[in-house]
């Protein structure tokens, strides 16, 4: 494992990204900050700027207006990065999958950009805390060495 | 003078929904604000089509996952407009409770964020720890933290067995200390005071010409409530008040959601003790053809429904608006004249909630070609710097 | 209709009494006032400033045949909502504006643009609001004829017996 490797998975930096939800994992994210769950003694925090983040963490269904920014927002992020799906809307596009400005789901918006992402999903409506957490320490694990 | 565009948005740590705000500054004053939607926009309305009367209220909790209980309450308002159905009064207290206490964690979560805007993180840590215990009676009674749907046409799905109810009281009585040290603390705070009082004013004008609502509106001085212009669920059975400030700036703002969550806690206790066993649900056999409106007052404002039906079980038409889609364009009104340190908290002051809504760029003009953009760490510096100055020298 | 409302109804058929308009009472609470187009703006104006009434949106309505645009007034003061119905067809589809006289019509009725495709005249702001940047000119996704992915803008009569044998307890 390199240092760069051992230090990423030690100590991860999250952007958040809303493409399209509902706010509810929104704040089950933000949740994860506070002194309930305090992911910041794993040593995550979340950043201002993708070029900062080594994990981006999208909830909402990816919306047309928005998925042209997701991927840009991808691009910017320094790789290795994982994709962290939170909750249904962003594993599958939940029950707004059959709307008309729904244009993803968020790992196909992706992988567009980049067919080798790691992206992760954490399904739930919403993931508890909990399952966020868990969702990031097994997602960690598929990063290679 | 320079104008520069200072993009907030699509995409903010803190502001947790995309939206993407352009404001125009002279020097440090904003002349000029926009606003573009459509990030958030998944067609709901477009999709209730497709769905039944049983279905919608799943649909719509999730048009926002702080309102969750608001909006399904608005649709019940407007079927049951519609039908023409009775809820028991057990149906109706349990509503009240849930609304109530739905209130409560989004008034405490706001006042979280709102600290983190003006550099006071240890509120936002505190007010998020105390909301935690309400979402947990939320998971242990209905079986989800947010996203309770337990409204239904005619009453609630299901039901809070009595012995049940001395949790509520509990959560009620832990979270009360909190609630009051956050008020005392925002009303007796000198740095406080100067800090939020005196910007982002909506005047009482301005807010009846923007058509606000909720702790928008009262916080400028406007009187309305539905709970209390059109009372639904229990909220004519007891007594309970309005809270208006007449200010309209955020400090006015602020002070509204704090009184009314103490009053929500008074109102779920008031609730608990006059609540009877019985019928929770009235039965609904037909949905006829015609119209009905609903409307609730969500903690945001005033969620406003409509359906028209033609007797099947699908509506032809559903209309939703939520309270931030008519709060929002006020930002226009309230941050033209202000420092560009507070435009964040005056976003912040109008509690908006883009979900509901459908779903900042600062312009400085150029000089030639030249755009300077600022971003949003250096906004949000530039509200903690503020704070910071204020504290020196009061 | 209980005394409150139907003084609202008689002060509303009184002063829209030139536009020759229907006032009808639903419930005690719920008002319904139809206006032809043309004089749908001045219906708006007396609503909004003599009677005080705070619009809390308008919904758009695809018909079979015409286009519907309801806005609808909160009277906070006693608790009911006067929703006034105006109409368009749906080849010129065009309304005058309310956004001139207060501006909290102003996105309400741009929102209505995008998703029905009604033009409002003298509107100051007519911009796209609520649909993607990318998303097709002359599209409109709550016109009865756009089609989503579960294609339904006819409900067949076989289906309607079957969900109300589901659905009834």
């Amino acid at each position: 494992m390199t240092l760069k490797t051992w230090a990423l998975k030690k100590s991860i930096w999250l952007y958040h990204a809303n493409v399209g939800a509902c706010n509810n994992c929104d704040i089950e994210v933000v949740d994860c900050l506070t002194p309930r769950h305090d992911i910041e003694r794993f040593g995550m925090m979340l950043v201002g700027s993708p070029r900062h983040a080594d994990a981006i963490v999208v909830t909402g269904i990816c919306t047309r207006q928005a998925k042209p920014r997701l991927q840009e927002l991808y691009r910017q992020a320094a790789k290795p990065c994982l994709v962290l799906c939170i909750g249904a809307c962003a594993c599958t596009g939940g029950i707004f999958r059959d709307c008309y400005h729904f244009d993803g789901p968020v790992d196909e918006a992706i992988r567009e950009v980049d067919p080798e992402a790691i992206i992760a999903y954490v399904p739930g409506c919403p993931p508890k805390p909990e399952a966020i957490i868990a969702g990031a320490v097994k997602a960690l694990q598929a990063i290679p060495d | 003078m320079k104008r520069t565009i200072v993009p907030i948005g699509p995409f903010h740590p803190i502001q947790e929904e995309p939206e993407f705000f352009q404001l125009t500054v002279e020097g440090e004053t904003v002349v000029d604000a926009d606003v573009r939607l459509s990030y958030n926009h998944r067609g709901i309305e477009r999709l209730c089509q497709d769905l039944t009367y049983d279905q919608i209220p799943f649909l719509l909790a999730r048009i926002c996952g702080i309102c969750s209980a608001s909006h399904p309450m608005a649709f019940c308002q407007a079927g049951e407009d519609l039908i023409g159905v009775e809820v028991p009064p057990r149906g109706q207290f349990l509503r009240t409770i849930i609304c109530e206490l739905e209130r409560i964690h989004s008034h405490l979560l706001w006042v979280g964020l709102a600290g983190h805007f003006i550099g006071y993180n240890t509120v936002f840590m505190w007010a998020w720890k105390y909301r935690e215990p309400i979402l947990e009676l939320f998971e242990q009674l209905l079986g989800n933290r947010n996203h309770y749907e337990n409204f239904c046409i005619g009453g609630c799905r299901r039901d809070i067995p009595q012995d049940k109810l001395p949790l509520i009281s509990k959560a009620l009585d832990d979270v009360e200390g909190p609630v009051e040290m956050l008020t005392k603390a925002v009303l007796d705070d000198p740095v406080l005071k100067v800090r939020l009082g005196g910007i982002g004013i909506l005047t009482v004008e301005q807010a009846r010409r923007y058509c606000t609502t909720g702790p928008t509106a009262r916080g400028s001085g406007v009187n309305i409530d539905v709970r209390h212009d059109e009372p639904y669920a229990a909220y004519d059975q007891i007594d309970w008040q309005v809270h208006v400030q007449p200010a309209g700036d955020v400090l006015a703002k602020a002070v509204v959601r704090l009184l009314e969550t103490m009053e929500s806690i008074q109102i779920a206790r008031a609730c608990i003790e006059r609540i009877e066993p019985g019928a929770f649900r009235a039965e609904v056999r037909e949905v006829p053809e015609g119209e009905g409106i609903g409307h609730a007052e969500a903690p945001r404002g005033e969620t406003f429904h409509y359906v028209c039906s033609d007797g099947t079980n699908y509506p032809i038409r559903y209309k939703v608006r939520a309270p931030t889609y008519v709060n929002l364009p006020s930002f226009r009104a309230s941050v033209i004249g202000q420092e560009l340190a507070d435009a964040m908290l005056t976003v912040a002051a109008m509690d908006p909630c883009y979900s509901c809504t459908e779903r900042m760029a600062v312009v400085r003009p150029r000089r030639g070609e030249q755009r300077e953009i600022i971003d949003q760490k250096t906004l949000l510096k530039m509200s903690w710097d503020k704070t910071e100055r204020i504290r020196r020298n009061v | 209709m209980d005394a409150t409302c139907k003084q609202w109804v008689q002060d509303l058929e009184k002063r829209l009494e030139s536009f020759r308009v229907s006032v009808v009472a639903r419930g005690s609470r719920r008002i319904y006032v139809d206006v032809a187009p043309q004089y749908s703006r001045e219906a708006n104006r007396i609503l909004f400033e003599e009677f005080e009434g705070r619009l809390a949106t308008a919904t758009g309505m695809d018909t079979p045949l015409r286009i519907e645009v309801l806005y609808h007034y909160c009277l906070d003061t006693d608790g009911i909502v006067v929703t006034l119905r105006t109409w368009t067809d749906k080849d010129q589809c065009e309304l005058d504006s309310v956004a001139t006289l207060f501006e909290g019509a102003n996105f309400i009725e741009r929102e209505i643009h995008d998703l029905l495709g009604v033009r409002f005249r003298h509107h100051p702001d007519p911009r796209r609001l609520i649909l993607a940047d990318n998303w097709p000119e002359g599209v409109y996704p709550l016109r009865r004829d756009f089609a989503t992915r579960r294609d339904r803008t006819e409900t067949p009569e076989f289906l309607r017996e079957l969900t109300r044998e589901v659905t009834t307890p």
